[in-house]
């Protein structure tokens, strides 16, 4: 065993007692930015949020009082839920052949319907070619697919798998598209990532496929949205820290960071997440108001740009991404905070079609190896040599 | 129409010499304690020494749900995944194999193939059966078969054969020969026959 835990225990008793001292003060300002966003207005919000235009922080749009409340609907009597998730296996160079793979999982759980509910996975693998994304004219603007590219690529998946079995669904009940995680795919737009996967996750994927949902929504009643479980982000506080703070934009700028303000009354917020403050404001089955995000990435997402909303599902406060058609559609926007409260309820705290579709993707330590194992087996069988590295010969039999 | 008995109830998913192991193709529609089902083209018999219902993936623990349900089938109309993700299983004893046409008691010479289909027994391959109770001796040497077992046992066979009587007279005599010197045994399973 190479980790020492007589050391190990050491730092994490440091770190949590600096936790318990930090834990009083947190729960008073808490306390304190509930009741400034309790007390907030359409009007004062809408007006603040309209004279900032430059600010070291992201913040979420508003159009109403932070501190509203909304009760779900009654359950619908039937219904679906249609849920993908995804793994991988990135290309490893000390295989004999580079190739990855990308399991994509899925499940449709259909409740008080005759048919049953089905779940599925399938298997993609990438090779030679196929293990560049390519530009449409120029030969040499190409990328590799693998580490972080290879994860939008199981991203893009996802999302054209779920959007095809949600446009194979044929009953006349609502159906609900639920993913993992969130809507808002800010990596294709950070430092250092190819203008093909951008192109390739956004323009040819997300875009379409939202184009293709919001059609299939006119004729069939259907909800699109994601599930970020234990959401670490700040939008929300840092709209109340934004209708707070008294400075210009100017000054704010070199007084505020990304993450915390050293002036008053808006450094109430310091290190509190959106969820801290809508685990006091929302009872349980509540949900938030809806917020529009002001992510860089949006000005690509054109009519399908992402608004979100908090939920208080029993167990933890979630975070619900939506398309901005079903965040502007009072019907599909209750309908859509109802069945993943629903969905939340039936899974003890996590939506059970998420939970499903993971279930069908995950790929253990035993495929990984059973997929390494067949791949050294047939190229073995079909080459006449053992073409594996050393190092992995040596990880293989860690010999004394 | 073919006959309900045509249709498999359950595919072998672990299988040696003595006993084998079957998926049940619907929750909960396993064939019950004692009986005798047939596995593969050429049959294998066995008798049903055990049933378990449990999650498809052995590694997923199964949690309660009920907690709001005022009834079970409220549970399982709240999850209707459960119906897929969860799976009957049971295990049989070979009892017997088929050998042109006739249920030969004994085990076979080569186990069930995996993935074979089992079937539910006909009338004619349970006189087979009834008619020389050999199997009792199989039973009552497996370790793993308890009185309980091969009690139900005998009494599922012996409400689908023709002449009950005389099959449980026959069974009985099988019992006193092989259970010599275990006077309180036999009478316990004796009792229980009776019943």
């Amino acid at each position: 065993m190479s980790l020492d835990l007589n050391k190990a225990i050491r730092k994490i008793k440091e770190i949590t007692q600096g936790h318990a001292k930090e834990f009083k003060d947190r729960v008073a300002r808490i306390q304190l930015s509930v009741e400034h966003m309790e007390g907030s207005t359409r009007e004062g919000i809408v007006e603040k949020l309209r004279s900032v235009s430059n600010r070291p922080f992201l913040w979420a749009g508003a159009t109403e009082g932070l501190g509203q409340a909304y009760e779900p609907d009654p359950i619908p009597q039937a219904f679906s839920v249609a849920s993908t998730d995804g793994s991988h296996i990135d290309v490893d160079r000390h295989l004999p052949i580079p190739c990855a793979l990308i399991n994509v999982g899925g499940c449709i759980i259909r409740y008080n319907l005759r048919t049953k509910s089905d779940f599925f996975s399938e298997p993609e693998v990438y090779h030679g070619e196929g293990l560049y994304l390519k530009g449409d004219t120029n030969v040499v603007d190409e990328v590799y697919i693998e580490g972080s590219t290879l994860g939008m690529l199981r991203t893009v998946n996802e999302i054209e798998t779920l959007t095809n079995i949600i446009a194979e669904y044929q009953d006349d009940s609502p159906i609900l598209g639920l993913m993992d995680g969130s809507l808002i795919l800010w990596q294709v737009s950070g430092p250092g990532v190819h203008h093909l996967v951008k192109k390739r996750v956004i323009d040819q994927t997300f875009i379409p496929a939202m184009d293709k949902l919001e059609n299939l929504s006119k004729t069939k009643t259907l909800a699109i949205a994601s599930y970020v479980s234990m959401p670490r982000s700040t939008d929300v506080v840092n709209t109340l820290r934004l209708y707070l703070c008294q400075s210009a934009d100017e000054k704010c700028s070199g007084l505020c960071s990304i993450r915390k303000s050293l002036s008053s009354p808006c450094n109430i917020v310091n290190n509190i997440l959106d969820r801290d403050v809508f685990a006091v404001l929302l009872k349980e089955g509540q949900r938030s108001s809806v917020f529009s995000s002001t992510s860089v990435i949006m000005k690509d997402y054109g009519k399908h740009s992402i608004f979100f909303f908090y939920v208080n599902n029993g167990w933890e406060i979630g975070r619900i991404e939506v398309p901005e058609w079903i965040a502007k559609n009072p019907d599909l926007l209750s309908l859509t905070h109802t069945l993943i409260l629903d969905q939340c309820r039936k899974g003890l705290g996590y939506p059970v079609a998420v939970s499903e579709a993971h279930e069908q993707a995950v790929l253990t330590a035993s495929d990984r190896r059973a997929f390494q194992d067949m791949l050294l087996a047939h190229t073995n069988e079909s080459l006449s040599s053992n073409n594996t590295s050393q190092k992995v010969r040596s990880k293989l039999l860690p010999w004394l | 129409m073919r006959n309900l008995l045509d249709r498999p109830i359950a595919e072998v998913i672990e299988a040696n010499i003595e006993t084998f192991k079957a998926q049940c193709y619907e929750l909960y529609k396993s064939p019950p304690l004692g009986s005798l089902v047939k596995a593969g083209d050429i049959p294998v018999y066995g008798i049903v020494i055990d049933i378990a219902t449990e999650g498809l993936d052995p590694s997923r623990p199964i949690a309660a749900r009920g907690f709001s349900a005022t009834t079970e089938q409220e549970i399982y109309t709240q999850n209707p995944q459960l119906m897929e993700l969860l799976c009957t299983k049971f295990r049989a004893i070979a009892v017997g194999f088929s050998r042109d046409n006739l249920l030969i008691q004994g085990y076979p010479f080569e186990p069930p193939r995996i993935h074979a289909f089992v079937h539910e027994c006909l009338s004619d391959e349970l006189s087979d059966l009834s008619s020389n109770p050999d199997f009792i001796h199989l039973l009552l040497q497996h370790p793993e078969v308890k009185d309980e077992i091969l009690t139900a046992s005998i009494i599922s066979i012996s409400k689908q054969t023709n002449n009950r009587e005389a099959f449980l007279v026959r069974a009985g005599k099988t019992l006193a020969i092989e259970l010599t010197g275990q006077m309180s045994r036999l009478n316990a399973i004796l009792r229980k026959l009776k019943q």
